[in-house]
């Protein structure tokens, strides 16, 4: 996805799927969500990196899971009956981020604040692109390939 | 370019041409001039001028035609072989390969600059002496060795040669017999070599065409009046041929007659006097006696081998069909969700103790595996496709470095998968250098040891289980595992102590570690420091494995063990805790069921006696750091092996064995070495699959 291009110009009307990580809303372009699946089995792949969770199978191909609260160091909260797997692509990569919730498809009319102004917290921020606002109500959007990230270890 | 859409089909017929070319130029350096190889190449060329003029590369044209232009004096012995000429034509294939290539790159052709090429042919087809060529060209440019046609009578038109009785003979003695056919097309036959053509193939079902008048070239390109004649060896009778070409429409006449080698063996001495108004300047009943040896004496050898590429070849051009290997790749993706959903279904059915299901699936079950073995033939190329590349580079090496060596290739015919054909032609091609390089010595060094002046190396594939082995193998000066210790010493790859802990075989295994050439100068054929490590893990990375047998003096082997496809396997799955892990069959010896007391320390180190033999155990729970959910009372090891080392792998349970599917992990894992994938289980869990001989070190 092109975010960049995005904040330069004029914005234009942006849809994003939003979803809860404990009390908190995010959200990533829809452009970039292939499925939103129900919880299934994770198989843990051992010496993988800890967000990592596992890996599933997605109609016969195996798909990682990366564990989204781990991923921005929030705190680790049991699965419901609401958690989701949203499966995305980005660069040809496939993964499925782990959520607690998919709350609703929203368009993003106003383009997001740029994070760096708005959080004062350097560890976390690198994963975020922006905040969205609507109504008040704020969207932390992804840097969905920091979040992907390349492996650097191995075994 | 308006061409454009058969590009492709050019380059890859280009490239299959240059390749009989460059066999069929090897055997003749290797055989001296039999006609039937010198007809085949030349048709190669022939079709390869015909291609390229079509396509509009002129170059490519002007240089196969100067080619096709000594070619066929060669095929018509007015011009005798000899190494200048071999060596030219030599040339001019790797200009026509990068030619060929740039334009596939969609460059010009002529980034090659051939013009030196061309005059060179000119001047060796126009006869101007070429520094060998001369003495021996004359000689023999007068001796026609073949009667040449001396009417319409039935047996003289055939023009059998010296050779041809040969074949004949050999036939008779093989129980066969040869017969000659006549067909003559009728009159308002419109596609003349398209009904010779159909002759062709209804009589390549019976026997094989040994020979045909005109040669079959002409044939093609409607070079003949309405009659042509053939030499079939066959093991039918005239009968069975005589209905095979009745099928056949447009076709007036069809004579046949047997021939019996024995009976003509005075008629090819009769006709040669009355052959010279056909060759000018040819001398006549004493000239055929200087003659008679040149022909005679490469006769007996390549007769047999020139019937057989023959007999091979035609059936092949008809029969197959180009395919995309995507789109072999989906079908083989298709095929493995099948296999998965089957899998499935058969769990559903004896969880519900389904009898009518389980019958159906049952039948079910022998079609997919039929299905899925043919998809898996579709795939198998045989290993031809990469060796036959080899003996041209053996040559050229050889040459280079002055040596004298014989490459022997056997068991090219073993298939393996497309994906691993692809792979494994670097690392052969590393480990061929290798022994031509290192392992065999200067001819006269190998004189002083004793040993004839050509080293012999050898590029061996067969078939071992589920398994294919390629052996390169050489009986030259093998690999020192002292040296090797010294080396690897110096070079920091091991501590002294521990290099004098190895054993011998082990000390040479060595050079597969990074960082290790034992080449005291580095050279253009090998060594240049990356070299074993590289084959390793490129044959690692397609699950093969690699290693190295050597004896002093007498030469080494080094053996790469490739599994047949990398697609499906066996695989038993066994359960730790709660997880499920596949381990691949090919790599596991044997099973057996142990009590925690069996397990025995060694050194802090845990271990079990096998049969006598001490084996290292793995603990997967401690080493995958698996949950622990509950305590088992028994044990059972897995006992694998990589190579020559075995391991003991300790799980909770044996779930049983199964085809799965492999899946790579995909990018997120690339660092991932302990898993060579995972597959999806019947019930649609995931498991991963274990990568024995990572896990092992």
């Amino acid at each position: 996805m092109a975010k960049k291009d995005e904040n330069k110009q004029e914005f234009e009307s942006m849809q994003v799927v939003a979803f809860k990580l404990r009390d908190e809303e995010y959200g990533v372009s829809i452009l970039n969500v292939q499925e939103i699946r129900n919880l299934t089995d994770i198989t843990r792949v051992p010496f993988a990196q800890d967000y990592i969770k596992g890996v599933i199978n997605l109609r016969g191909s195996v798909l990682p899971v990366i564990d989204l609260k781990q991923r921005l160091g929030l705190e680790d909260a049991p699965y419901t009956e609401n958690t989701r797997i949203v499966t995305i692509t980005e660069d040809d990569v496939h993964v499925g981020i782990l959520v607690d919730a998919v709350t609703e498809v929203l368009n993003l009319t106003s383009k997001p604040v740029d994070a760096k102004k708005a959080i004062n917290n350097k560890e976390g921020m690198r994963f975020l692109s922006g905040i969205g606002n609507i109504d008040g109500r704020l969207i932390v959007m992804l840097n969905l390939p920091e979040i992907i990230g390349l492996p650097q270890e191995g075994k | 370019m308006e061409n454009s859409q058969y590009m492709d089909m050019f380059l890859d017929e280009s490239h299959e041409h240059l390749q009989s070319l460059n066999d069929g130029l090897l055997s003749l350096e290797e055989n001296g001039d039999a006609v039937a190889v010198v007809n085949e190449i030349f048709r190669n060329a022939h079709t390869l001028k015909g291609m390229s003029a079509t396509m509009g590369f002129n170059k490519i044209a002007e240089l196969t035609h100067e080619m096709e232009d000594v070619l066929d004096l060669i095929r018509k012995e007015q011009l005798q072989l000899n190494e200048d000429i071999i060596d030219t034509l030599f040339k001019c294939l790797d200009s026509l390969e990068q030619m060929i290539d740039n334009v596939g790159n969609g460059d010009p052709e002529d980034l090659v600059d051939v013009s030196d090429l061309v005059k060179k042919l000119s001047s060796i087809s126009k006869g101007e002496p070429t520094p060998a060529a001369a003495p021996a060209a004359p000689a023999a440019g007068a001796a026609p060795v073949a009667p040449a046609a001396g009417g319409t009578l039935s047996p003289a038109a055939l023009q059998l040669s010296d050779i041809d009785i040969d074949v004949l003979k050999q036939a008779k003695e093989g129980g066969l017999q040869g017969i000659h056919v006549r067909v003559t097309l009728s009159e308002t036959c419109v596609l003349k070599s398209a009904r010779s053509y159909m002759v062709m193939n209804a009589l390549d079902e019976l026997g094989d065409v040994v020979k045909s008048v005109p040669p079959a070239e002409d044939l093609e390109q409607e070079k003949f009046d309405h009659s042509f004649d053939l030499l079939l060896v066959t093991g039918f009778e005239i009968k069975a041929v005589e209905d095979a070409l009745g099928s056949i429409s447009e076709i007036d006449k069809v004579e046949c007659e047997v021939v019996d080698p024995d009976a003509k063996i005075e008629a090819p001495a009769a006709p040669a006097p009355a052959a010279a108004p056909a060759a000018p300047a040819a001398p006549a009943a004493p000239a055929a006696a200087p003659a008679a040896p040149v022909a005679a004496k490469p006769a007996a050898k390549p007769a047999a081998k020139a019937a057989a590429p023959a007999q091979h070849k035609k059936p092949h051009q008809s029969q197959s069909v180009r395919v995309d290997i995507d789109k072999l790749d989906t079908l083989m993706n298709l095929m493995g969700e099948l296999v998965i959903n089957k899998v499935r279904l058969e769990q559903i059915g004896q969880t519900h103790r389904l009898a009518e299901l389980t019958e159906t699936l049952e039948q079910m079950d022998r079609v997919t595996t039929d299905l899925q073995n043919i998809v898996m033939k579709v795939r198998m190329v045989p290993v031809s496709a990469v060796f036959n590349r080899f003996p041209r580079m053996v040559r050229d090496v050889s040459k280079e470095l002055n040596k004298e060596i014989n490459l022997t290739i056997e068991g090219e015919e073993t298939e393996l998968d497309r994906t691993v054909i692809d792979e494994i032609g670097d690392p052969i091609m590393h480990l061929l250098r290798n022994s031509l390089d290192h392992g065999v010595e200067h001819p006269d060094d190998r004189e002083a040891k004793g040993k004839p002046r050509t080293g012999e190396v050898g590029l061996i594939a067969r078939h071992e289980g589920n398994n294919v082995v390629i052996m390169v193998t050489d009986d030259g000066a093998g690999i020192d595992p002292d040296k090797i210790r010294q080396v690897a010493i110096k070079k920091g790859v091991i501590s002294e102590e521990e290099a004098m802990k190895l054993d011998d075989a082990d000390a040479v295994r060595l050079i597969f570690l990074p960082g290790f050439s034992t080449a005291e100068k580095i050279s253009d054929i090998s060594g240049r420091g990356v070299g074993m490590d590289v084959v390793r893990s490129k044959i690692e990375a397609l699950s093969g494995h690699v290693d190295v047998e050597t004896h002093i003096n007498e030469g080494s082997v080094f053996k790469i063990k490739l599994p047949l496809t990398l697609a499906i396997i066996q695989a038993m799955l066994v359960k730790v805790q709660e997880e499920m892990y596949a381990i691949p069959l090919g790599s596991i010896d044997s099973t057996i069921n142990i009590q925690p007391t069996d397990i025995k320390t060694v050194q802090n180190k845990e271990v079990i006696v096998l049969r006598g033999e001490i084996i290292p155990i793995i603990r997967l729970e401690e080493s995958f750091q698996v949950p622990h959910v509950r305590d088992a009372n028994e044990l059972f090891v897995v006992v694998v092996h990589a190579g020559e080392t075995k391991a003991g792998i300790v799980v909770d349970n044996l779930i049983g064995q199964q085809e799965i599917v492999i899946k790579t992990l995909g990018k997120l894992f690339t660092g991932l070495k302990m898993f060579s994938g995972a597959t999806v289980l019947g019930d649609g869990r995931v498991a991963l699959i274990l990568d024995v001989a990572t896990m092992m070190q």
